[in-house]
Protein backbone atom coordinates (compact mmCIF):
# COMPACT_ATOMS: atom_id res chain seq x y z
CA UNK A 1 0.00 0.00 0.00
CA UNK A 2 1.55 3.22 -1.01
CA UNK A 3 0.33 6.20 1.54
CA UNK A 4 0.87 10.03 1.16
CA UNK A 5 0.74 12.11 4.26
CA UNK A 6 0.13 15.75 3.14
CA UNK A 7 0.89 17.90 5.56
CA UNK A 8 3.57 17.54 9.09
CA UNK A 9 1.63 19.07 11.76
CA UNK A 10 -0.45 17.15 14.64
CA UNK A 11 -2.61 15.31 12.31
CA UNK A 12 0.30 14.19 9.95
CA UNK A 13 2.40 12.65 12.32
CA UNK A 14 -0.25 11.08 14.17
CA UNK A 15 -1.24 9.62 11.23
CA UNK A 16 2.46 8.68 10.11
CA UNK A 17 2.53 6.93 13.55
CA UNK A 18 -0.60 4.86 13.23
CA UNK A 19 -0.18 3.58 9.51
CA UNK A 20 3.78 2.64 10.93
CA UNK A 21 2.13 1.06 14.21
CA UNK A 22 -0.72 -1.08 12.08
CA UNK A 23 0.69 -1.75 8.82
CA UNK A 24 4.77 -2.23 9.36
CA UNK A 25 5.09 -2.42 5.75
CA UNK A 26 3.55 0.06 4.46
CA UNK A 27 5.15 2.84 2.50
CA UNK A 28 4.72 6.01 3.65
CA UNK A 29 5.23 9.47 1.87
CA UNK A 30 5.39 12.64 4.54
CA UNK A 31 4.80 15.81 2.53
CA UNK A 32 5.60 19.40 4.07
CA UNK A 33 4.93 22.59 3.34
CA UNK A 34 7.30 24.19 4.56
CA UNK A 35 11.02 23.26 4.85
CA UNK A 36 13.22 21.77 7.84
CA UNK A 37 11.86 19.11 10.17
CA UNK A 38 8.40 19.07 11.44
CA UNK A 39 8.31 21.64 14.44
CA UNK A 40 5.13 21.95 17.12
CA UNK A 41 2.97 25.08 16.31
CA UNK A 42 1.41 25.37 19.57
CA UNK A 43 5.26 25.54 21.04
CA UNK A 44 6.05 29.01 18.65
CA UNK A 45 5.06 31.53 21.55
CA UNK A 46 7.30 30.15 23.81
CA UNK A 47 10.22 30.31 21.55
CA UNK A 48 8.81 33.99 20.71
CA UNK A 49 9.08 34.73 24.05
CA UNK A 50 12.39 33.17 25.05
CA UNK A 51 10.86 30.86 27.16
CA UNK A 52 12.11 27.37 24.83
CA UNK A 53 14.85 27.24 22.94
CA UNK A 54 14.53 26.45 19.03
CA UNK A 55 15.67 23.26 19.34
CA UNK A 56 13.08 21.38 21.65
CA UNK A 57 10.74 22.93 19.11
CA UNK A 58 10.41 19.63 17.41
CA UNK A 59 8.91 17.09 19.18
CA UNK A 60 10.58 13.60 17.31
CA UNK A 61 14.33 13.64 16.50
CA UNK A 62 15.44 12.57 12.85
CA UNK A 63 15.76 9.08 13.47
CA UNK A 64 12.03 8.98 14.55
CA UNK A 65 11.27 9.67 11.18
CA UNK A 66 14.11 7.00 9.78
CA UNK A 67 12.25 3.47 8.79
CA UNK A 68 12.04 1.22 6.09
CA UNK A 69 9.09 2.44 3.98
CA UNK A 70 9.52 6.22 5.08
CA UNK A 71 10.12 8.67 2.89
CA UNK A 72 10.23 12.70 3.87
CA UNK A 73 9.80 15.46 1.24
CA UNK A 74 9.77 18.90 3.51
CA UNK A 75 9.43 21.81 1.82
CA UNK A 76 7.82 20.68 -1.54
CA UNK A 77 4.17 21.44 -1.08
CA UNK A 78 1.46 19.45 -3.00
CA UNK A 79 0.38 21.74 -5.81
CA UNK A 80 -2.29 19.29 -7.25
CA UNK A 81 -4.51 16.63 -6.81
CA UNK A 82 -4.97 14.55 -9.53
CA UNK A 83 -7.56 11.72 -8.46
CA UNK A 84 -8.24 10.07 -11.56
CA UNK A 85 -4.38 9.35 -11.50
CA UNK A 86 -4.21 9.34 -7.82
CA UNK A 87 -1.12 11.41 -7.98
CA UNK A 88 -0.46 14.83 -6.00
CA UNK A 89 1.71 16.49 -8.02
CA UNK A 90 4.23 18.64 -5.85
CA UNK A 91 5.65 22.10 -6.17
CA UNK A 92 9.17 20.75 -7.02
CA UNK A 93 7.44 18.77 -10.08
CA UNK A 94 7.61 15.24 -8.99
CA UNK A 95 4.18 13.35 -8.93
CA UNK A 96 3.42 11.18 -6.08
CA UNK A 97 1.17 8.22 -6.64
CA UNK A 98 -1.08 6.89 -3.80
CA UNK A 99 -3.42 3.96 -2.62
CA UNK A 100 -4.39 6.11 0.55
CA UNK A 101 -4.36 9.81 0.87
CA UNK A 102 -4.44 12.29 3.86
CA UNK A 103 -5.23 15.79 3.49
CA UNK A 104 -3.53 16.97 6.53
CA UNK A 105 -2.34 20.94 5.36
CA UNK A 106 -3.75 22.48 8.38
CA UNK A 107 -4.98 26.19 7.83
CA UNK A 108 -3.53 29.52 7.78
CA UNK A 109 -4.18 32.30 9.17
CA UNK A 110 -7.16 34.82 7.78
CA UNK A 111 -6.30 38.36 6.41
CA UNK A 112 -8.17 41.10 5.60
CA UNK A 113 -7.64 43.82 3.58
CA UNK A 114 -7.11 47.24 5.34
CA UNK A 115 -5.07 50.49 4.37
CA UNK A 116 -1.76 49.66 5.01
CA UNK A 117 -2.07 45.69 5.82
CA UNK A 118 1.27 45.32 3.70
CA UNK A 119 3.54 47.81 5.14
CA UNK A 120 6.90 46.09 6.85
CA UNK A 121 5.58 46.52 10.96
CA UNK A 122 2.95 44.22 9.95
CA UNK A 123 3.23 40.03 10.78
CA UNK A 124 1.24 37.31 11.02
CA UNK A 125 1.81 34.45 13.92
CA UNK A 126 1.48 31.08 12.41
CA UNK A 127 4.80 29.56 10.80
CA UNK A 128 8.07 29.18 12.34
CA UNK A 129 9.22 31.49 10.21
CA UNK A 130 6.77 33.96 10.98
CA UNK A 131 8.15 33.50 14.82
CA UNK A 132 11.71 33.80 13.55
CA UNK A 133 10.33 37.14 12.28
CA UNK A 134 9.09 38.25 15.13
CA UNK A 135 11.65 37.44 17.34
CA UNK A 136 13.76 39.71 15.35
CA UNK A 137 11.69 42.33 14.80
CA UNK A 138 9.74 42.61 18.47
CA UNK A 139 13.43 43.18 20.08
CA UNK A 140 13.41 46.65 21.18
CA UNK A 141 9.71 47.38 20.15
CA UNK A 142 7.95 49.15 22.75
CA UNK A 143 4.54 50.07 21.40
CA UNK A 144 2.76 46.50 19.82
CA UNK A 145 -0.61 46.68 18.37
CA UNK A 146 -3.21 43.24 18.05
CA UNK A 147 -5.36 43.25 15.64
CA UNK A 148 -7.47 40.22 16.96
CA UNK A 149 -8.56 38.75 20.36
CA UNK A 150 -9.07 34.99 19.75
CA UNK A 151 -6.48 32.64 21.10
CA UNK A 152 -3.78 33.00 18.93
CA UNK A 153 -4.09 37.09 19.50
CA UNK A 154 -3.85 36.30 23.33
CA UNK A 155 -0.63 33.62 22.93
CA UNK A 156 1.13 36.39 20.49
CA UNK A 157 0.81 39.10 23.83
CA UNK A 158 1.42 37.02 25.75
CA UNK A 159 4.84 35.96 24.39
CA UNK A 160 5.29 39.04 23.50
CA UNK A 161 4.62 41.16 26.96
CA UNK A 162 7.57 42.50 28.94
CA UNK A 163 9.23 45.16 30.98
CA UNK A 164 9.01 48.24 29.29
CA UNK A 165 7.15 46.68 26.34
CA UNK A 166 3.14 47.57 25.92
CA UNK A 167 1.06 45.42 24.22
CA UNK A 168 -2.59 46.29 23.07
CA UNK A 169 -5.24 44.65 21.45
CA UNK A 170 -7.84 45.99 19.25
CA UNK A 171 -10.82 43.64 20.14
CA UNK A 172 -14.00 44.37 18.03
CA UNK A 173 -15.79 42.46 20.57
CA UNK A 174 -16.57 43.69 24.36
CA UNK A 175 -14.10 41.06 25.67
CA UNK A 176 -11.54 38.75 24.69
CA UNK A 177 -11.76 35.19 23.17
CA UNK A 178 -15.36 35.91 22.94
CA UNK A 179 -15.40 32.54 21.22
CA UNK A 180 -14.07 30.14 24.00
CA UNK A 181 -15.03 32.59 27.22
CA UNK A 182 -18.06 33.96 28.98
CA UNK A 183 -17.85 37.46 30.23
CA UNK A 184 -17.41 36.27 33.62
CA UNK A 185 -13.57 34.14 33.04
CA UNK A 186 -13.02 36.72 30.48
CA UNK A 187 -13.08 39.56 32.66
CA UNK A 188 -10.74 37.50 34.87
CA UNK A 189 -7.80 36.84 32.49
CA UNK A 190 -8.25 40.46 31.31
CA UNK A 191 -7.07 41.69 34.76
CA UNK A 192 -3.98 39.65 34.64
CA UNK A 193 -3.31 40.64 31.45
CA UNK A 194 -3.65 44.03 32.48
CA UNK A 195 -1.79 44.12 35.28
CA UNK A 196 1.12 42.62 32.95
CA UNK A 197 0.79 45.77 30.84
CA UNK A 198 -1.52 44.67 28.12
CA UNK A 199 -4.24 47.57 26.77
CA UNK A 200 -7.61 46.29 25.69
CA UNK A 201 -9.36 48.23 23.00
CA UNK A 202 -12.77 47.06 22.97
CA UNK A 203 -15.38 47.27 21.15
CA UNK A 204 -13.17 48.80 18.05
CA UNK A 205 -11.98 47.79 14.62
CA UNK A 206 -8.32 48.82 12.98
CA UNK A 207 -9.39 51.39 10.15
CA UNK A 208 -5.94 51.69 8.63
CA UNK A 209 -2.38 51.44 9.07
CA UNK A 210 -0.27 54.47 8.36
CA UNK A 211 3.87 54.63 8.04
CA UNK A 212 5.84 56.79 10.28
CA UNK A 213 6.81 58.53 12.23
CA UNK A 214 10.48 57.01 11.58
CA UNK A 215 10.53 53.01 12.12
CA UNK A 216 7.43 52.94 13.62
CA UNK A 217 3.55 53.23 12.08
CA UNK A 218 0.61 54.28 13.00
CA UNK A 219 -3.00 52.43 13.98
CA UNK A 220 -6.03 54.38 13.03
CA UNK A 221 -9.22 52.37 15.13
CA UNK A 222 -12.54 53.08 14.43
CA UNK A 223 -13.23 55.49 16.78
CA UNK A 224 -10.36 57.68 15.54
CA UNK A 225 -8.02 57.55 18.05
CA UNK A 226 -4.13 56.32 17.19
CA UNK A 227 -1.86 54.33 18.35
CA UNK A 228 1.86 54.54 17.63
CA UNK A 229 3.21 51.04 16.88
CA UNK A 230 6.54 49.19 16.33
CA UNK A 231 5.04 46.19 15.56
CA UNK A 232 1.47 45.22 14.40
CA UNK A 233 0.01 41.69 14.47
CA UNK A 234 -2.71 40.20 12.41
CA UNK A 235 -4.73 37.35 14.37
CA UNK A 236 -8.08 37.44 13.08
CA UNK A 237 -8.76 33.55 12.98
CA UNK A 238 -8.10 31.08 10.56
CA UNK A 239 -9.34 29.53 7.25
CA UNK A 240 -8.26 25.44 6.01
CA UNK A 241 -5.37 25.53 3.43
CA UNK A 242 -7.17 24.22 0.42
CA UNK A 243 -6.66 26.47 -2.01
CA UNK A 244 -4.24 23.85 -3.20
CA UNK A 245 -6.79 21.57 -4.53
CA UNK A 246 -8.27 24.28 -6.84
CA UNK A 247 -11.44 22.47 -8.30
CA UNK A 248 -10.50 18.93 -7.31
CA UNK A 249 -13.91 16.72 -6.66
CA UNK A 250 -13.84 16.77 -2.86
CA UNK A 251 -17.30 18.03 -1.20
CA UNK A 252 -15.93 21.04 1.21
CA UNK A 253 -17.90 23.47 3.04
CA UNK A 254 -15.85 25.42 5.59
CA UNK A 255 -13.56 22.07 5.26
CA UNK A 256 -13.80 19.16 3.82
CA UNK A 257 -16.44 17.17 4.57
CA UNK A 258 -15.75 13.49 5.81
CA UNK A 259 -17.49 10.63 7.11
CA UNK A 260 -17.02 9.01 10.47
CA UNK A 261 -13.92 6.89 9.16
CA UNK A 262 -12.44 10.89 8.66
CA UNK A 263 -12.79 9.91 4.58
CA UNK A 264 -13.46 12.41 2.40
CA UNK A 265 -16.18 12.01 -0.69
CA UNK A 266 -13.08 10.65 -2.95
CA UNK A 267 -12.54 7.00 -2.27
CA UNK A 268 -9.45 6.68 0.04
CA UNK A 269 -8.55 9.80 0.83
CA UNK A 270 -9.04 10.80 3.90
CA UNK A 271 -8.66 14.55 5.67
CA UNK A 272 -7.69 15.44 9.42
CA UNK A 273 -7.20 18.70 11.55
CA UNK A 274 -7.95 21.89 10.81
CA UNK A 275 -9.08 21.29 7.23
CA UNK A 276 -11.24 18.68 8.49
CA UNK A 277 -15.49 19.51 8.77
CA UNK A 278 -16.82 17.22 11.54
CA UNK A 279 -19.97 16.96 13.87
CA UNK A 280 -19.59 18.71 17.24
CA UNK A 281 -19.30 16.34 20.06
CA UNK A 282 -21.86 18.30 22.07
CA UNK A 283 -24.42 19.84 19.29
CA UNK A 284 -23.61 17.27 16.37
CA UNK A 285 -23.31 20.43 14.13
CA UNK A 286 -20.69 20.58 11.81
CA UNK A 287 -17.48 22.60 12.61
CA UNK A 288 -14.32 23.05 11.92
CA UNK A 289 -12.32 23.11 15.65
CA UNK A 290 -8.93 24.23 14.55
CA UNK A 291 -7.56 22.52 17.72
CA UNK A 292 -4.46 20.60 18.63
CA UNK A 293 -6.30 18.08 20.34
CA UNK A 294 -8.75 17.46 17.97
CA UNK A 295 -5.92 16.67 15.37
CA UNK A 296 -4.26 14.71 17.07
CA UNK A 297 -7.08 12.67 17.61
CA UNK A 298 -8.17 12.60 14.17
CA UNK A 299 -5.05 12.10 12.64
CA UNK A 300 -4.38 9.09 14.85
CA UNK A 301 -8.13 7.69 13.54
CA UNK A 302 -6.71 8.28 9.90
CA UNK A 303 -4.34 6.67 9.94
CA UNK A 304 -5.30 3.56 11.03
CA UNK A 305 -8.15 3.61 8.95
CA UNK A 306 -5.62 4.36 5.95
CA UNK A 307 -3.93 1.35 7.13
CA UNK A 308 -6.84 -1.01 6.56
CA UNK A 309 -8.78 -0.45 9.93
CA UNK A 310 -12.37 0.46 10.09
CA UNK A 311 -12.87 2.91 13.04
CA UNK A 312 -15.23 5.31 13.62
CA UNK A 313 -13.69 9.31 14.76
CA UNK A 314 -14.98 10.55 18.15
CA UNK A 315 -16.90 13.35 17.44
CA UNK A 316 -14.99 16.63 18.33
CA UNK A 317 -15.01 17.90 21.51
CA UNK A 318 -13.94 21.36 21.55
CA UNK A 319 -11.28 21.81 24.78
CA UNK A 320 -8.87 24.40 25.57
CA UNK A 321 -6.31 26.23 28.04
CA UNK A 322 -5.80 29.48 28.61
CA UNK A 323 -2.29 29.91 30.20
CA UNK A 324 -1.13 33.30 31.56
CA UNK A 325 2.21 32.78 33.36
CA UNK A 326 0.16 31.68 36.51
CA UNK A 327 -3.51 31.73 35.76
CA UNK A 328 -4.31 29.11 33.82
CA UNK A 329 -8.35 28.92 32.20
CA UNK A 330 -9.72 26.38 30.68
CA UNK A 331 -12.64 25.83 28.09
CA UNK A 332 -14.67 22.76 27.80
CA UNK A 333 -17.64 21.69 24.84
CA UNK A 334 -20.14 24.41 24.39
CA UNK A 335 -20.10 26.17 27.22
CA UNK A 336 -21.83 29.41 25.52
CA UNK A 337 -24.52 27.59 23.76
CA UNK A 338 -27.80 29.87 24.40
CA UNK A 339 -30.40 27.89 23.81
CA UNK A 340 -32.42 26.21 26.67
CA UNK A 341 -29.22 25.91 28.88
CA UNK A 342 -29.18 26.41 32.01
CA UNK A 343 -25.64 28.02 33.51
CA UNK A 344 -24.54 27.87 37.12
CA UNK A 345 -21.77 30.27 37.96
CA UNK A 346 -19.73 30.41 41.29
CA UNK A 347 -17.62 33.37 41.08
CA UNK A 348 -14.71 34.56 43.62
CA UNK A 349 -13.46 37.93 43.25
CA UNK A 350 -10.82 37.95 45.75
CA UNK A 351 -9.39 34.54 44.78
CA UNK A 352 -10.04 34.98 41.31
CA UNK A 353 -11.57 31.92 40.61
CA UNK A 354 -14.95 30.94 38.92
CA UNK A 355 -16.31 27.64 37.43
CA UNK A 356 -19.59 27.51 35.66
CA UNK A 357 -21.24 24.69 34.51
CA UNK A 358 -23.47 24.29 31.36
CA UNK A 359 -26.41 22.02 30.90
CA UNK A 360 -29.07 21.53 28.55
CA UNK A 361 -32.09 19.04 29.23
CA UNK A 362 -30.21 18.14 32.22
CA UNK A 363 -27.25 16.89 30.70
CA UNK A 364 -23.80 18.64 31.07
CA UNK A 365 -22.50 20.43 27.55
CA UNK A 366 -20.12 22.71 28.36
CA UNK A 367 -18.03 24.07 31.22
CA UNK A 368 -15.42 27.29 32.45
CA UNK A 369 -13.04 27.35 34.99
CA UNK A 370 -10.58 29.79 35.77
CA UNK A 371 -8.16 30.27 38.39
CA UNK A 372 -8.14 26.48 39.40
CA UNK A 373 -8.53 24.08 36.28
CA UNK A 374 -7.97 20.55 38.91
CA UNK A 375 -11.14 19.14 37.35
CA UNK A 376 -10.81 19.80 33.59
CA UNK A 377 -9.86 16.58 32.60
CA UNK A 378 -12.89 14.92 34.72
CA UNK A 379 -15.41 17.35 33.20
CA UNK A 380 -13.84 16.29 29.97
CA UNK A 381 -14.66 12.84 30.18
CA UNK A 382 -18.24 13.59 31.71
CA UNK A 383 -18.91 16.49 28.50
CA UNK A 384 -18.04 13.15 26.00
CA UNK A 385 -20.16 11.24 27.95
CA UNK A 386 -23.28 13.20 27.91
CA UNK A 387 -23.57 12.51 31.16
CA UNK A 388 -27.09 13.29 33.32
CA UNK A 389 -26.40 15.91 36.01
CA UNK A 390 -28.86 16.49 38.36
CA UNK A 391 -27.46 18.92 41.02
CA UNK A 392 -24.17 20.85 39.95
CA UNK A 393 -22.87 20.09 43.85
CA UNK A 394 -22.89 16.92 43.00
CA UNK A 395 -20.37 17.07 40.13
CA UNK A 396 -17.83 19.14 42.20
CA UNK A 397 -17.95 16.57 45.02
CA UNK A 398 -17.07 13.63 42.76
CA UNK A 399 -14.31 15.54 41.65
CA UNK A 400 -11.19 14.15 43.96
CA UNK B 1 5.94 -2.00 28.06
CA UNK B 2 3.72 -1.80 30.44
CA UNK B 3 4.10 -0.93 34.04
CA UNK B 4 4.69 -3.49 36.40
CA UNK B 5 3.00 -1.81 39.56
CA UNK B 6 -0.11 0.44 40.00
CA UNK B 7 -1.29 2.67 43.18
CA UNK B 8 -4.23 1.45 44.61
CA UNK B 9 -6.56 2.79 46.83
CA UNK B 10 -9.48 0.92 48.73
CA UNK B 11 -12.09 2.88 49.37
CA UNK B 12 -13.70 1.63 52.18
CA UNK B 13 -10.71 1.99 54.54
CA UNK B 14 -9.53 5.40 53.23
CA UNK B 15 -11.22 7.77 55.99
CA UNK B 16 -9.89 11.11 54.04
CA UNK B 17 -6.99 11.76 56.59
CA UNK B 18 -4.89 13.12 53.76
CA UNK B 19 -1.67 11.63 55.02
CA UNK B 20 -0.94 10.50 51.45
CA UNK B 21 -0.92 13.71 50.17
CA UNK B 22 1.24 15.14 53.24
CA UNK B 23 3.88 12.40 52.58
CA UNK B 24 4.02 12.96 48.74
CA UNK B 25 4.70 16.73 49.00
CA UNK B 26 7.06 16.40 51.47
CA UNK B 27 9.35 14.45 48.95
CA UNK B 28 9.75 18.39 47.72
CA UNK B 29 7.17 19.04 44.76
CA UNK B 30 3.31 19.52 44.55
CA UNK B 31 1.45 16.40 45.25
CA UNK B 32 1.03 14.40 42.74
CA UNK B 33 -2.23 12.44 43.99
CA UNK B 34 -5.24 13.19 45.27
CA UNK B 35 -7.88 11.37 47.75
CA UNK B 36 -11.45 11.01 47.83
CA UNK B 37 -12.76 8.78 50.90
CA UNK B 38 -16.13 7.30 50.58
CA UNK B 39 -16.04 6.90 54.44
CA UNK B 40 -15.82 11.05 54.65
CA UNK B 41 -19.00 11.28 52.15
CA UNK B 42 -21.21 8.02 52.83
CA UNK B 43 -22.74 7.48 49.44
CA UNK B 44 -19.96 8.76 46.74
CA UNK B 45 -17.41 6.35 45.24
CA UNK B 46 -14.23 6.95 47.51
CA UNK B 47 -11.52 8.09 44.47
CA UNK B 48 -7.87 8.21 44.03
CA UNK B 49 -6.58 10.99 41.06
CA UNK B 50 -3.57 10.27 40.43
CA UNK B 51 -1.29 8.80 37.02
CA UNK B 52 -2.16 5.11 36.13
CA UNK B 53 0.39 5.02 33.74
CA UNK B 54 -1.33 3.72 30.53
CA UNK B 55 -0.44 1.88 28.41
CA UNK B 56 -1.10 4.52 25.82
CA UNK B 57 -1.18 7.32 27.58
CA UNK B 58 -3.72 10.22 26.48
CA UNK B 59 -1.38 13.30 28.16
CA UNK B 60 1.67 12.02 25.85
CA UNK B 61 -0.48 11.62 22.22
CA UNK B 62 -1.63 15.09 23.19
CA UNK B 63 1.44 16.80 24.53
CA UNK B 64 2.88 19.40 21.84
CA UNK B 65 6.71 19.17 22.82
CA UNK B 66 6.78 15.35 23.29
CA UNK B 67 7.57 16.21 26.51
CA UNK B 68 5.66 12.89 28.18
CA UNK B 69 7.65 9.75 27.28
CA UNK B 70 6.81 5.93 28.49
CA UNK B 71 9.72 4.75 30.11
CA UNK B 72 11.10 1.34 29.22
CA UNK B 73 9.76 0.61 32.84
CA UNK B 74 6.48 1.40 31.71
CA UNK B 75 6.15 4.59 33.76
CA UNK B 76 5.01 7.88 32.21
CA UNK B 77 7.43 10.49 32.83
CA UNK B 78 7.88 14.65 32.09
CA UNK B 79 11.01 15.67 30.54
CA UNK B 80 10.54 19.13 32.43
CA UNK B 81 12.79 21.18 29.73
CA UNK B 82 9.99 20.24 27.12
CA UNK B 83 7.11 21.68 28.98
CA UNK B 84 5.69 24.90 28.26
CA UNK B 85 3.03 24.60 30.55
CA UNK B 86 0.24 24.58 28.53
CA UNK B 87 -1.86 21.95 30.29
CA UNK B 88 -3.45 20.20 27.25
CA UNK B 89 -2.22 17.34 29.09
CA UNK B 90 -4.19 17.99 32.07
CA UNK B 91 -7.60 18.41 30.21
CA UNK B 92 -6.93 15.06 28.62
CA UNK B 93 -6.42 12.99 31.22
CA UNK B 94 -9.41 11.32 32.42
CA UNK B 95 -7.60 10.24 36.18
CA UNK B 96 -6.57 13.82 37.37
CA UNK B 97 -2.72 12.21 36.86
CA UNK B 98 -1.24 15.28 35.94
CA UNK B 99 -0.36 18.16 38.64
CA UNK B 100 1.97 21.56 38.28
CA UNK B 101 4.37 23.06 40.21
CA UNK B 102 4.68 27.23 41.03
CA UNK B 103 6.75 27.24 37.56
CA UNK B 104 3.71 25.78 35.81
CA UNK B 105 5.78 22.63 34.40
CA UNK B 106 4.03 19.44 34.54
CA UNK B 107 4.71 16.66 37.30
CA UNK B 108 3.48 13.33 38.07
CA UNK B 109 3.88 10.36 40.35
CA UNK B 110 6.67 8.16 39.73
CA UNK B 111 5.59 5.50 42.23
CA UNK B 112 8.96 6.82 44.38
CA UNK B 113 11.29 4.90 41.35
CA UNK B 114 13.82 6.08 43.58
CA UNK B 115 12.96 4.64 46.33
CA UNK B 116 11.74 1.66 45.24
CA UNK B 117 15.07 1.25 44.12
CA UNK B 118 16.16 1.21 47.75
CA UNK B 119 13.77 -1.69 48.66
CA UNK B 120 11.25 0.97 50.52
CA UNK B 121 7.57 1.32 49.93
CA UNK B 122 6.35 4.53 47.78
CA UNK B 123 5.94 7.34 50.24
CA UNK B 124 2.40 7.39 50.08
CA UNK B 125 1.80 3.89 50.66
CA UNK B 126 4.49 4.20 53.66
CA UNK B 127 2.10 7.34 55.24
CA UNK B 128 -1.24 5.02 55.31
CA UNK B 129 -1.56 4.08 58.89
CA UNK B 130 -5.13 2.53 57.70
CA UNK B 131 -3.10 0.13 55.08
CA UNK B 132 -5.79 1.74 52.07
CA UNK B 133 -3.42 3.12 49.40
CA UNK B 134 -1.31 -0.26 48.16
CA UNK B 135 1.38 -0.57 45.57
CA UNK B 136 -0.26 -3.54 44.18
CA UNK B 137 2.25 -5.90 41.55
CA UNK B 138 0.47 -6.63 38.73
CA UNK B 139 2.73 -9.12 37.69
CA UNK B 140 0.94 -11.27 40.29
CA UNK B 141 -2.25 -10.67 39.40
CA UNK B 142 -4.37 -13.04 37.10
CA UNK B 143 -5.66 -11.34 34.23
CA UNK B 144 -9.40 -11.39 35.72
CA UNK B 145 -7.26 -9.17 39.09
CA UNK B 146 -5.81 -7.03 36.44
CA UNK B 147 -8.78 -5.97 34.52
CA UNK B 148 -10.76 -5.56 37.94
CA UNK B 149 -7.82 -3.43 39.05
CA UNK B 150 -8.31 -1.31 35.22
CA UNK B 151 -12.05 -0.95 36.23
CA UNK B 152 -11.06 0.46 39.33
CA UNK B 153 -9.06 3.37 37.40
CA UNK B 154 -11.99 4.18 36.17
CA UNK B 155 -14.22 4.24 39.18
CA UNK B 156 -14.87 7.48 40.31
CA UNK B 157 -15.75 8.44 36.43
CA UNK B 158 -18.41 5.24 36.58
CA UNK B 159 -20.10 7.37 39.57
CA UNK B 160 -21.48 9.38 36.92
CA UNK B 161 -21.47 7.59 33.89
CA UNK B 162 -24.24 5.42 34.33
CA UNK B 163 -26.47 8.49 33.45
CA UNK B 164 -26.71 8.23 29.59
CA UNK B 165 -25.52 7.34 26.67
CA UNK B 166 -22.04 7.58 25.42
CA UNK B 167 -21.46 11.04 23.45
CA UNK B 168 -18.32 9.23 21.79
CA UNK B 169 -18.92 7.77 18.09
CA UNK B 170 -17.14 4.37 18.49
CA UNK B 171 -13.20 3.75 18.66
C1 LIG C 1 0.83 30.27 17.66
C2 LIG C 1 -0.22 29.21 17.72
C3 LIG C 1 -0.67 28.75 18.95
C4 LIG C 1 -1.65 27.77 19.03
N1 LIG C 1 -2.08 27.37 20.26
C5 LIG C 1 -3.04 26.42 20.35
C6 LIG C 1 -3.52 25.99 21.61
O1 LIG C 1 -3.08 26.47 22.66
N2 LIG C 1 -4.46 25.03 21.65
C7 LIG C 1 -4.97 24.49 20.52
O2 LIG C 1 -5.82 23.60 20.61
N3 LIG C 1 -4.54 24.88 19.30
C8 LIG C 1 -3.60 25.84 19.19
N4 LIG C 1 -3.18 26.26 17.96
C9 LIG C 1 -3.80 25.66 16.78
C10 LIG C 1 -3.10 24.34 16.45
O3 LIG C 1 -1.73 24.56 16.32
C11 LIG C 1 -3.70 23.76 15.18
O4 LIG C 1 -5.05 23.46 15.42
C12 LIG C 1 -2.98 22.50 14.78
O5 LIG C 1 -1.62 22.74 14.53
C13 LIG C 1 -3.62 21.89 13.54
O6 LIG C 1 -2.91 20.77 13.15
P1 LIG C 1 -2.88 20.24 11.66
O7 LIG C 1 -2.04 19.03 11.67
O8 LIG C 1 -4.26 20.16 11.14
O9 LIG C 1 -2.21 21.40 10.80
P2 LIG C 1 -0.92 22.32 10.99
O10 LIG C 1 -0.31 22.19 12.31
O11 LIG C 1 -1.33 23.66 10.53
O12 LIG C 1 0.10 21.70 9.96
C14 LIG C 1 -0.13 21.77 8.58
C15 LIG C 1 1.01 21.10 7.86
O13 LIG C 1 0.70 21.05 6.48
C16 LIG C 1 1.75 21.57 5.73
N5 LIG C 1 1.19 22.11 4.48
C17 LIG C 1 0.45 23.24 4.30
N6 LIG C 1 0.10 23.35 3.00
C18 LIG C 1 0.62 22.28 2.37
C19 LIG C 1 0.60 21.82 1.04
N7 LIG C 1 -0.04 22.49 0.06
N8 LIG C 1 1.24 20.67 0.75
C20 LIG C 1 1.88 19.96 1.71
N9 LIG C 1 1.93 20.34 2.99
C21 LIG C 1 1.31 21.50 3.31
C22 LIG C 1 2.39 22.58 6.65
O14 LIG C 1 3.71 22.84 6.23
C23 LIG C 1 2.32 21.82 7.96
O15 LIG C 1 3.35 20.87 8.03
C24 LIG C 1 -2.20 27.23 17.85
C25 LIG C 1 -1.73 27.68 16.61
C26 LIG C 1 -0.75 28.66 16.54
C27 LIG C 1 -0.26 29.13 15.21
S1 LIG D 1 -1.39 11.18 33.33
FE1 LIG D 1 -3.38 10.25 32.93
S2 LIG D 1 -3.33 9.77 30.72
FE2 LIG D 1 -1.22 10.13 31.35
S3 LIG D 1 -0.42 8.08 31.82
FE3 LIG D 1 -1.16 8.98 33.75
S4 LIG D 1 -3.28 8.27 33.95
FE4 LIG D 1 -2.66 7.92 31.80
S1 LIG E 1 1.72 21.09 29.99
FE1 LIG E 1 3.77 20.36 29.46
S2 LIG E 1 3.63 18.11 29.55
FE2 LIG E 1 1.53 18.92 29.49
S3 LIG E 1 0.97 18.90 27.32
FE3 LIG E 1 1.76 20.95 27.73
S4 LIG E 1 3.96 20.82 27.27
FE4 LIG E 1 3.20 18.71 27.43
Amino acid sequence: MRHVVLGAGPAGLAALASIRRADPSARITLVSGEPGPPYARMALPYYLSGELSGRLLYPHPASWYRSPGVELRFGDPAEELDLPRREVLLAGGDRLRFDRLLIATGSRPQLREAPGIHLPQVHTLWTLADARRLRRKAAGAQEVVIWGAGMVAFLAAKALLAPGRRVHFVCRAEHLLRRALDREAAALLEQVLEEAGAVLHRGVNLAEIRPGPGKRCRVLLTDGRELPSDLVLVALGVLPNLDWLGDAPLARRQGLLVDGSLETSASGVFAAGDVAEVPDCITGEPVVPALWSVAVDQGRVAGLNMAGHRLSCDPALRANTIVFHRYVVATLGCPLLQDGTVVHRQLDRARRTYRCLVLSRGRLVGAILAGDVTAAGYLRTLLRRGVRVADPDEVWEAVP
Amino acid sequence: MTVKQLLHLDPQRCDGCGDCVTACAALGHPARLRVRSSAANPGANGALACCRHCERPLCAAVCPTACLQVGSNGVVLPRPERCVGCRLCLVACPLGGMVFDAQGKAGKCDLCLELGRRGHPPACVASCAKGALQLVDLGNQSALQRRALAEHRGAHLKHHLGGGPSRAGGA
